[in-house]
């Protein structure tokens, strides 16, 4: 009752102005995200770890950094966060296996040449796992391909992420937040 | 003005942006001061290759004689380190993986050659204690079998193995490092007979 009071003697332009704020503070977040994304070179520059196989260094709900530059190979070794084309979850393992097809192109002389990278066929294993992806990747596909990769894993923040596994797991606790900070947002006079 | 939620939101924000502070601090002088292990030694002692049952390509053991001393990675910061021993070999040009179309003159007099380069890791281990970082190994065998992509080992050029390191901290960026590397690189044999 005390907020409909004080939601009517604002008036309507104080409301539209507390919405604008909002939506201002929401774009902003999502600015921040796209322009993370685009230094980073990936559609994910900040992933949450979901799965115990890269244990014990990467546990459930730690965040993860990446980058995947285009002129940087990836090398075994590099943990890397990748998508199957069959699956919606990313995958963070480590890759072991990396098979980088090149290009030798030979001056007319034979004295010289310039290599180019043609495409890399990856293998990849979680380090807390006793065999490799293979299965993962199905019959249809052997190895990984770099468009499958979203990105290479820089940095590490432990625990941060486990913010996000608990609201996906409840979703009723996302949406009594969000509507929660709508409100505040609304009534909250600054 | 001063109601509880005002203060108790302060003192929240306060403390997680000292908090991120903090943990940026932390990220960057260990990253700064980042220590570096003596050079260590890899042997290659022995390989043997076998052609596998059932399927076309070969498969390759190796003996090796590990011994590398990482225990000056452990600073405040080190979670723990991912030794792994790369294999790292080319194939015969064109022998390689896809079906791009054979070498090909460029009209120009010059020449292209597809080749493929090879890294496998034949061998890890996670450290996670200082005391535990003293890596001596005789006779190891790979706990991965190396199968070669190309078919066969025997053509391609001689690989050499090396031992690296991945530093995974408490917080912040993950670094790699080169602890030992072959003093002559090592030819495949032929593949003996099939065994299994």
């Amino acid at each position: 009752m005390d907020t409909l009071k004080q939601l009517r003697r604002m008036g309507v332009r104080q409301i539209l102005l507390q919405a604008l704020t909002f939506a201002a503070v929401l774009a902003s977040g999502l600015m921040m995200w796209k322009a993370l994304g685009l230094v980073c070179n990936t559609e994910s520059p900040i992933v949450v770890v979901l799965s115990g196989s890269m244990e014990p260094a990467f546990k459930r709900g730690d965040l993860l950094f990446l980058t995947n530059f285009p002129n940087e190979k990836f090398e075994v070794g590099d943990i890397t966060v990748y998508k199957l084309p069959h699956q919606g979850i990313p995958i963070v393992h480590r890759v072991v296996e990396a098979h980088d097809e090149c290009v030798l192109s030979f001056m007319q002389d034979r004295s010289s040449f310039s290599s180019t990278v043609l495409d890399q066929f990856l293998l990849t294993k979680g380090d807390n796992n006793a065999e490799d992806d293979k299965v993962l990747y199905g019959s249809q596909m052997k190895w990984l391909k770099r468009s499958n990769v979203i990105g290479r894993v820089k940095g590490f923040l432990p625990y941060v992420g486990y913010v996000t596994i608990v609201l996906n797991d409840f979703p009723q606790l996302k949406y009594a937040l969000l509507g929660g900070l709508g409100l505040l947002a609304l009534i909250q006079k600054e | 003005m001063h109601s509880t939620y005002n203060r108790l939101s302060t003192i929240l924000s306060h403390a997680s942006t000292a908090l991120m502070v903090l943990l940026g601090l932390v990220a960057a002088t260990s990253y700064l001061t980042l220590p570096s292990p003596p050079p260590g030694t890899v042997d290659i002692k022995t390989v043997q290759v076998y052609q596998e049952r059932y399927r076309p390509n070969e498969v390759a053991w190796l003996r090796f004689d590990l011994d590398a001393d990482l225990r000056p990675l452990w600073t405040w910061n080190t979670k723990q380190v991912f030794a792994y021993l790369v294999v790292s070999y080319a194939d015969a040009p064109n022998g390689t993986l896809s079906s791009h179309a054979p070498a090909a003159e460029d009209g120009l007099g010059g020449s292209e050659v597809r080749k493929a380069g090879n890294d496998i890791v034949a061998w890890d281990r996670i450290v996670r204690r200082q005391k535990d970082a003293r890596i001596r190994i005789e006779g190891g065998r790979n706990k991965y079998p190396l199968k070669a992509v190309g078919k066969k080992f025997f053509g391609a050029e001689p690989f050499s193995a090396k031992l690296m390191y991945n530093v995974q901290p408490w917080v912040g960026l993950l670094t790699y490092g080169q602890a030992g590397e072959t003093k002559a690189v090592v030819e495949w044999p032929r593949a003996q007979s099939a065994m299994q």
